[in-house]
């Protein structure tokens, strides 16, 4: 008898909290999203938290060789990557100015705002990140976001998809199952998105590719969205594979440059 | 245990890759009659999922929340929930 209650009494949970589940998505979609929106507010205030009592922690010295040793790590790859974004950055600059292209005025600083990254971007399932800026800094649907390097021509990251007022959500440009057209040594394709920066995509076997070639997209402005990383030609296959990736770590990203999208 | 469990998956969808709320959401599911399941998928949702995609994107986490928290009922009650 008291098994079954028990059962009945789980189960009517179980319910409940299914039926609670459809409503509260009913609210959001009714609110525009306001609800999703608090949580990621939530979310992002408890990362920020987790963050700073980490850095507090590392920061009292009680891991301190520890930390002088993972301190010269960190500081070393950033570095590598500061130095990655520069090299391609200037292969793009150079692709540019030899095709005396429109595009040009990649070179020249966007009008935008920098935005810290204020959750992690390896958790979500979807390719997404939060930044901490949203409709009260400027930010729109459908901004374009880019590394943290608007002069010297920055690689698009991804864009906004859904903002608050304060922070906002950024679709990766390769996410999972994501499908972009890009444009490699003149060439159109699709870029098959991966997550984590990366994506693949065939071009025809002809064309000479070679890694650290620049890839741009006309769905952004013609600004660069990646360098090639790896190229493999069968002879049997009428198409190259080319795998695409950002050359900086977007888990060493800090900041990233929003721009209004049409600009 | 339970609360340790779900505290964990919400620490998860938060910090750690989704995998590791997607391995607390089975193991609560495993071992209880869980209804925090559902909402912990609900919650990597709400976090993550882009807006104005949501017949475009599924709610992956919210189905996989509904089908451990019913879809393994039959086993709880057969193994777990007599004992």
């Amino acid at each position: 008898m008291m098994n079954s209650y028990r059962q009945n009494e789980g189960r009517r949970r179980l319910f409940i909290a299914t039926i609670f589940v459809f409503v509260v998505f009913g609210i959001d979609a009714l609110l525009g999203g306001k609800v999703r929106g608090l949580v990621r507010a939530g979310g992002g205030s408890l990362y920020s938290a987790g963050a700073h009592t980490l850095t507090r922690i590392a920061d009292s010295g009680f891991f301190s060789s520890r930390r002088t040793l993972a301190e010269d790590n960190r500081s070393l790859r950033e570095q590598v990557a500061e130095l990655e974004v520069r090299a391609a950055a200037v292969q793009v600059l150079r692709d540019e100015n030899a095709a005396l292209r429109a595009i040009v005025r990649l070179a020249e600083a966007e009008k935008g705002i920098t935005a810290p990254i204020v959750s992690s971007v390896r958790s979500s399932p979807f390719g997404t990140f939060s930044i901490g800026a949203g409709t009260e800094d400027g930010v729109m649907e459908g901004s374009i976001v880019m590394t943290n390097d608007a002069g010297g021509g920055g690689f698009v990251v991804g864009r906004v998809s859904d903002v608050g007022k304060r922070t906002a959500l950024v679709l990766e440009l390769f996410a999972p199952d994501t499908s972009v057209p890009v444009v490699v040594r003149g060439a159109s394709a699709f870029a098959e998105g991966r997550g984590g920066g990366n994506a693949r995509a065939e071009i025809p076997r002809g064309l000479e590719v070679a890694p650290g070639d620049s890839v741009t997209s006309r769905l952004f402005g013609g600004r660069a969205v990646g360098v090639v990383g790896s190229v493999l030609s069968a002879p049997s296959s009428a198409t190259t594979e080319v795998y695409i990736g950002l050359p900086v770590n977007l888990g060493a990203l800090q900041f990233v440059y929003v721009i209004p999208p049409g600009t | 245990m339970r609360i340790s469990l779900i505290v964990a998956g919400v620490l998860g969808a938060i910090f750690f890759p989704p995998w590791v709320p997607l391995v607390f959401m089975g193991l609560l599911a495993l071992r209880y009659r869980a209804w925090e399941v559902i909402i912990l998928g609900m919650l990597v949702d709400f976090l993550w999922l882009p807006s104005g995609t949501l017949f475009a994107t599924l709610p992956l986490f919210t189905i996989a929340g509904l089908v451990l928290a019913w879809g393994l009922e039959p086993l709880r009650s057969e193994f777990l929930l007599r004992r």
